[in-house]
């Protein structure tokens, strides 16, 4: 993986959200999970999505290919697909459309790879059934494949652990599975939803090196979701920074390490401490995550921001750039 | 599937689910307004009044055979020239104990008869098919044997004082028993012998009724303080009737100052206790054994003395009584004085005139006589001593004195005091006599009414244009020569040695015979059955028999049949005394078996050249001194198979009638015995010596006999038992060998 | 499949002790009533002396209860084992072996409870599923209703209404005798279970199976209606729990065919429906008293509360015995079911 502008050159989008809102129907209220998110995703990149838990970086990630389930609802917005130079609008397709999209050019991996595997199933049928339902591999074959995709994500012994069960595995090696599962069908884009979380720091790394090395191999486009600022560092080409359901900045890596913007995330680079530097006091954005019932007034940030004007809580800041490539939303920086 | 046809699919499912349920309500409203379809066949229930109630179902008086004994009521449509009187071929019980089903099998005509319960008749009554409706005979001057009682404990205070016995008597509702727990069905009774019996009598009695000042009256006089006692009123598990007795009781007798607590109790645990007195009250019913007020004298009322001797003598004059008695109580019956007291002289009693004078003189064997606590210790509770545990000595030589004569007018009177004794110290509370009331379809004809008996269904017939039904056991369908039966419980056994309830004794009575039997609605005497012609000694043990020739038992399991002599008969009898179980006490109390023989008709004839035998039938009296004079007397011509004297322990009058009793119906001793046949019949010398048999035959449920009549009977009546599924139905088919079919061609044209 | 045999082995041990001790505790249950049953035994108030003597001597009546308990279970096991069941336990009251008394009838409730069973899983399946799919809609409402109906009402009642209506008013139904067929009589049934359902089948007898059905058909309806209320709820919540696992978010998320998600979401829920369908079966071989008497079927139902009733001691441990052994046996079938279904359990 090559960090930077110079991939950007190439660059053709492979993806564009524009102004999408999702809202979930609950008894307490109407949730606005997200409001207006928009963003570009370019061939053979990896973009990433930042943000605390609850901004709405992985109802976006669903939202992509329409799936949400009720009570929530996409209200609002597009998603363009660029297959083949052509834009399709995700959202407006057919059920069965969308599901032939599904685990073949767009993929996914999730969380917590213990949730994402049926218990009652062995990974080689879990595999296997990827293919098959797309048709890119009869059962026979598919089960032939299973075991070299097995090799490919570095599963020691493959052709024994092909006929094991989900409870059977490690959570490493689940997850190696499940991202073994999504790449099966060869995707143009992988949606990754915090691959790292639930496993341990050892595991992270090989996991994050597994994904590099196949992006590579694969030549694919990898969306990764992370609250993780270090995995953002190590992994990703641009950068969006969401809070409370809204983009806040987006830019390349470099921009957002070396020039952030926005208060919120010049705040989220400072709580990550540098552990060559001795440190006082761990520093952290004072004040919790908004209701997104009755998200606050205008910029949805201002009740926690160090440098908030008057104009911010009346109203929304647009996202302007402010460098080549970089977006921040914020009144501080609106001529 | 995708989502569209998803949703299409589930939303349809919806619409018709809805629909079904409103079309099967519709439906439902529909067909109750409908009469029912094509009429099925529905069978009758048999009387099941029992004395030990099944703790399954209330045994409590459901519908028992009208007693008629001069006019039948039959308001079934008298068969026209084109409808003809069919033959029962067949006979169904249909087992179901819940009341409500076994009403809807009656009502749609499966069932010719059923048990219905006495408040569920109203429902049933006037139900149509066609011509033919359910019909409810009631009878409100008829009365049958089965008496309602309740048990005090009379050794228990403050139960052991008469007065206060007779003050409960008194705080007693009455009228709202019979009317609203038996519907009406119960009448008063005041004594322990039921109406229709002799000892009953309405004269010189205390005529109880629902009176609480006289009550409370009795409980000052007697001195007693009620607040101090409690009494606890049992009664059975699953009986509602007497649940509601024990609750009106329990609601009056508080009211005289009494704690009362009521307790139901499971049958079992309810009999244990009573037996070994361990109770205050209870309520229970009877009925009959056998035709005979001992019957209900003996085992309801005997208090266990034992006497050296006991005399009935008539006397002249009241003066001779100081001669006779040490001491005396006086009785005023209808047709006579009784005067009862210990054997010795010096009884002063008041000048009796214008009546026989009976003198019943006693001699205690206090030695002999168990105390009553050995009684509750040892739970003869209704076994050798009465329920109440009360013992009246007067009463006890009275009883006696009733079972030892034949004589009528000595009979009655001595009856009649006991009653009076039973009506001024109940120690039990009189609660009633049951009301004849009985239902069937009245395409059923020829119906009779016997109080021990059950109809033999033989003799009752069915319009030849009777709906016909499909029963849903096999092919069997209620149609008019099968008769069905909707009917609860099961019987204990099919052995007759150890049935001891109705519905065992109606199956004996259409698949058995026994030596005699009451003909239809005959009460009074006896008729020849299976013996011909029968006489007795002098003293009254020694009974002679003569039994009928040609007959032949029919066994199904194996198709084969059996020729029935004397032999069989006294090894059926014997084996009936040997084995000890249930109703087996009716004949080892009162016959000696091992003294009991059987003899050729030479030997029966120069027996009776030495020594002439006497006979009393249809009021004729005689002495004979030959087998064709006794034959002659009974109007016999045919054949015969040998004979069997019975020789009884003491003489008893109600011999015959217990000798009428189905479970003494003859079975074929080859067929009991199978291979050992002819050694056993050896051993006993082929009944002149039967104790020899105590070898093959053991007493209990263990017995190889017991274990294989229980499932498999084999009888000589005219049916047989074909098949049957234990609680579910029993299947009885007429017999192609009967003896007596001669009378089914006489009235309904049918040969087997 | 190495763990489980073990894990069968392991299962099947536990299965004796688990039955000894059921029966046990039942004795002493009812040794703990303070009544006499030999008196009743004997045949009720008028039973002679002599006779409840010969019966307390037989059952061992004065003796502890540890000799009454081995008395009986040595009798039960001379039944199975000696093949003319020499010395085995004969009844009181009957004077037949217990154990004919009940296999004379246990084809009876297994029959009702086959056609109750039926009923169940052709209604209570269904109606779970389309009120899982159609959650929270009117659909799910009303089967949610069905289903407390169908618990709430009274078995007599629902049975008396539906006699009325099914037998009385429509001829649909019998309520008299169990069928058998016909080949009972002329021996020559090709195979003999001794269950009319089966040896009709077998034989071919096709008269006689619309006989036995329709004799069964309602009561088994009545019976399985409550239960299949229950299953429907079972059914519906755990269907429900299975779509909402992440899994099924996983598997859509690969694309998978809405047919094979079910798939997915099925055999998930299928442990807590096996096993509750399981149970419900167990129970039901255990007889249905009530149904029993109300369509007059003579069931094992029926003739344990009245081996109760008439404090039957012997008939008492053969049927305790005859539950436990059909309950534990059809427990561990829904177990080894389970373990077939989920690797997961094979400990």
């Amino acid at each position: 993986m090559i960090k930077g502008m110079k991939t950007l050159g190439l660059k053709r989008k492979i993806l564009e959200v524009k102004d999408l809102h999702v809202h979930f129907y609950t008894y307490a209220g109407v949730v606005k999970a997200i409001s207006g998110v928009s963003f570009e995703i370019y061939e053979g990149e990896t973009f990433c999505l930042v943000g605390e838990t609850g901004c709405g970086k992985s109802v976006t990630s669903r939202a992509i290919t329409k799936l949400i389930e009720s009570p929530g609802k996409i209200v609002k917005g597009q998603v363009l697909f660029y297959r083949d130079g052509s834009p399709i609008d995700l959202l407006k397709l057919s059920d069965e459309e969308l599901r032939r999209i599904r685990g073949r050019e767009i993929a996914y991996i999730f969380q917590d790879p213990t949730a994402a595997l049926d218990p009652l199933y062995s990974v080689g049928y879990q595999i296997a059934e990827t293919m098959v339902a797309h048709n890119t591999a009869t059962w026979k074959e598919a089960f032939r494949r299973a075991v070299d995709i097995l090799k490919s994500v570095l599963i020691p012994d493959p052709e024994k652990r092909v006929k094991n069960y989900p409870h059977e595995l490690s959570g490493g090696m689940k997850q190696r599975v499940v991202i073994g599962i999504s790449l099966s069908n060869k995707p143009k884009l992988l949606i990754a939803d915090e691959p790292t979380t639930a496993v341990d720091v050892t595991i992270q790394a090989q996991i994050l090196d597994l994904l590099r090395k196949l992006r590579q191999e694969e030549k694919m486009t990898l969306l990764l979701i992370t609250h993780n600022m270090g995995v953002v560092a190590e992994m990703c080409d641009r950068v969006a920074v969401m809070y409370a359901g809204k983009i806040v900045e987006i830019g390349t890596v470099h921009q957002i390490f070396k020039n952030p913007q926005h208060p919120y995330t010049k705040g989220l680079l400072k709580a990550v401490p540098n552990p060559l530097i001795k440190i006082e006091k761990l520093e952290s954005i004072p004040g919790t995550v908004p209701n997104l019932i009755f998200p606050p007034s205008g910029c949805r940030f201002h009740p926690r921001c160090p440098r908030k004007l008057d104009i911010c809580d009346k109203k929304e800041p647009p996202l302007i750039e402010v460098e080549e490539g970089h977006k921040v939303a914020c009144w501080l920086y609106v001529k | 599937m995708n989502y569209k046809l998803k949703t299409a699919l589930s939303k349809s499912a919806a619409i018709a689910i809805a629909v079904i349920l409103i079309l099967v309500a519709v439906a439902g409203i529909y067909f109750a307004m409908k009469p029912a379809p094509s009429p099925t066949t529905s069978p009758s229930p048999s009387p099941t009044t029992s004395p030990s109630p099944s703790p399954t179902a209330s045994p409590s008086p459901t519908t028992s055979p009208s007693p008629s004994p001069t006019t039948s009521p039959s308001p079934s449509p008298s068969p026209t020239p084109t409808v003809t009187k069919t033959f029962h071929k067949r006979v169904i019980y249909i087992i179901n104990n819940d009341a409500t089903a076994r009403i809807q099998l009656y009502k749609a005509g499966v069932a010719d008869r059923s048990v219905v319960p006495l408040d569920r008749l109203k429902d049933v009554e006037g139900t149509k098919l066609g011509n033919y409706e359910i019909v409810v005979e009631r009878n409100p001057n008829f009365v049958t044997l089965q008496i309602i009682y309740g048990v005090f404990n009379t050794a228990k205070a403050p139960l052991n004082n008469t007065l206060v016995r007779q003050a409960l008597v008194w705080a007693t509702p009455y009228q709202t028993i019979y009317d609203k727990i038996y519907s009406g069905f119960l009448v008063p009774l005041r004594g322990i012998i039921p109406k229709g019996l002799i000892g009953w009598t309405d004269y010189n009695v205390i005529d109880y009724d629902y009176d609480m000042d006289k009550a409370r009256e009795l409980i000052e006089k007697s001195g007693i303080d009620p607040s101090k006692y409690t009494i606890t009123i049992y009664y059975n598990v699953g009986n509602d009737q007497r649940a509601q007795i024990s609750a009106l009781l329990a609601n009056t007798w508080g009211r005289l100052g009494f704690n009362i607590v009521i307790q139901p109790l499971n049958w079992p645990v309810l009999l244990g206790k009573v037996a070994h007195g361990e109770f205050d009250y209870y309520t229970i019913g009877w009925v009959p054994d056998y035709l005979d007020p001992d019957n209900y004298a003996g085992p309801l009322f005997y208090g266990g003395t034992r006497f050296k001797e006991v005399k009935i003598l008539t006397v002249e004059s009241s003066d001779e009584i100081s001669n006779l008695l040490k001491n005396a109580k006086v009785f005023d019956t209808k047709e006579a004085y009784v005067v009862v007291g210990e054997k010795g002289t010096g009884a002063q009693v008041p000048e009796l005139t214008g009546k026989k004078i009976i003198v019943v003189q006693y001699e205690p064997d206090w030695e002999e006589t168990f105390t009553i606590k050995e009684a509750m210790e040892k739970g003869w509770g209704f076994s050798f001593i009465n329920p109440y545990f009360y013992r009246n000595v007067t009463a006890d030589a009275l009883i006696i004195a009733g079972r030892e004569t034949a004589d009528v007018t000595l009979r009655k009177p001595i009856y009649e005091a006991v009653f009076q004794i039973s009506n001024y110290e109940v120690p039990g509370l009189w609660l009633g006599q049951v009301l004849f009331v009985r239902t069937y379809w009245n395409w059923v004809g020829g119906i009779y009414y016997h109080p021990t008996l059950a109809n033999r269904y033989d003799l009752v017939w069915e319009n030849s244009d009777a709906p016909v039904a499909d029963i849903g056991i096999k092919d069997y369908k209620n149609d008019p020569s099968t008769y069905v039966i909707a009917t609860i419980g099961w019987p204990d056994t099919f052995d007759p040695a150890k049935s001891y309830e109705t519905f065992g004794w109606e199956i004996f009575l259409q698949v058995g015979d026994t030596l005699v039997t009451y003909w239809k609605e005959e009460t009074e005497e006896v008729t020849p059955d299976l013996a011909v012609a029968w006489a007795h000694d002098e003293s009254g043990t020694e009974w002679y028999f003569v039994i009928r020739g040609g007959v032949k038992a029919y066994d199904p399991w194996n198709d084969k049949t059996y020729p029935i002599d004397a032999t069989d008969v006294l090894f059926e009898f014997w084996r009936l005394a040997r084995s000890q179980l249930d109703p087996t006490w009716m004949i080892s109390e009162f016959i000696d078996v091992n003294s009991s023989k059987v003899l050729t008709e030479e030997e029966f004839n120069s027996l009776l050249s030495e020594k002439p035998l006497k006979v009393e039938w249809r009021g004729k009296t005689a002495e004979v001194h030959t087998l064709d004079e006794l034959l002659s007397f009974f109007g016999y011509e045919g054949p015969t198979a040998g004979v069997v004297m019975f020789k009884l322990y003491k003489p008893y009058a109600p011999f015959l009638s217990i000798l009428a009793d189905p479970f003494t119906m003859v079975i074929p001793a080859e067929y009991m015995l199978g291979d050992k046949y002819e050694e056993v019949m050896e051993a006993g010398e082929w009944g002149k010596n039967p104790s020899a048999w105590a070898k093959y035959v053991q007493p209990g449920e263990d017995d190889a006999i017991h274990q294989l009549l229980k499932d498999k009977l084999v009888g000589t009546g005219p049916y047989y038992v074909k098949e049957y599924e234990v609680d579910s139905y029993i299947v009885l088919e007429y017999n192609p060998y009967y003896w007596n079919a001669s009378i089914w061609e006489l009235y309904y044209g049918f040969k087997p | 499949m190495a763990g489980l045999k073990e894990y069968l082995i392991r299962r099947l041990i536990t299965f004796i002790p688990t039955i000894i001790g059921v029966t046990i505790i039942v004795f002493l249950i009812a040794n703990v009533i303070p009544a006499d049953p030999a008196r009743a035994w004997a045949g009720g108030e008028r039973a002679r002396p002599e006779v409840i003597e010969r019966i307390r001597k037989m059952y061992h009546l004065d003796d502890p209860w540890y000799i009454q308990y081995i008395f009986v279970m040595k009798g039960i096991l001379n039944y199975f084992i000696n093949p003319n069941h020499e010395g085995a336990l004969i009844d009181p009251l009957t004077s037949r072996y217990v154990f004919d008394d009940i296999f004379l009838r246990f084809p009876t409730t297994l029959q009702l409870a086959i056609f109750a069973e039926i009923f169940i899983l052709s209604i209570g399946i269904p109606l779970g599923l389309i009120s899982a799919l159609k959650k929270d809609t009117l659909l799910d409402t009303f089967v949610r209703i069905f289903a407390l109906i169908g618990v709430s009402l009274p078995i007599f009642w629902i049975g008396y209404i539906f006699i009325w209506i099914f037998f009385t008013n429509l001829g649909w139904t019998t309520l008299a005798g169990v069928p058998v067929p016909k080949c009972y009589e002329t021996g020559t049934c090709p195979i003999t279970t001794h269950v009319p359902l089966f040896d009709a089948i077998f034989a071919g007898e096709f008269d006689t199976l619309m006989q036995i059905i329709k004799r069964f058909w309602l009561p088994g309806f009545t019976l399985g209606l409550g239960y299949a209320g229950v299953l429907a709820r079972i059914v519906r919540n755990s269907f429900l729990d299975a779509l909402n696992s992440d899994f099924i978010e996983f598997a859509k998320a690969k694309g998978l065919p809405k047919r094979w998600i079910w798939k997915h979401a099925l055999k998930n829920a299928m442990v807590p429906i096996i096993t509750v369908i399981g149970l419900q079966f167990g129970g039901l071989l255990g007889g249905a008293y009530i149904t029993e008497t109300v369509f007059g079927l003579p069931g094992v139902g029926r003739y344990a509360v009245q081996a109760i009733s008439n404090l039957d001691m012997p008939a008492v441990i053969g049927t305790t015995l005859l539950f436990s052994f059909l309950y534990v046996t059809v427990n561990l079938i829904v177990d080894i079911t389970y373990s077939i279904i989920d690797p997961r359990v094979r400990y």
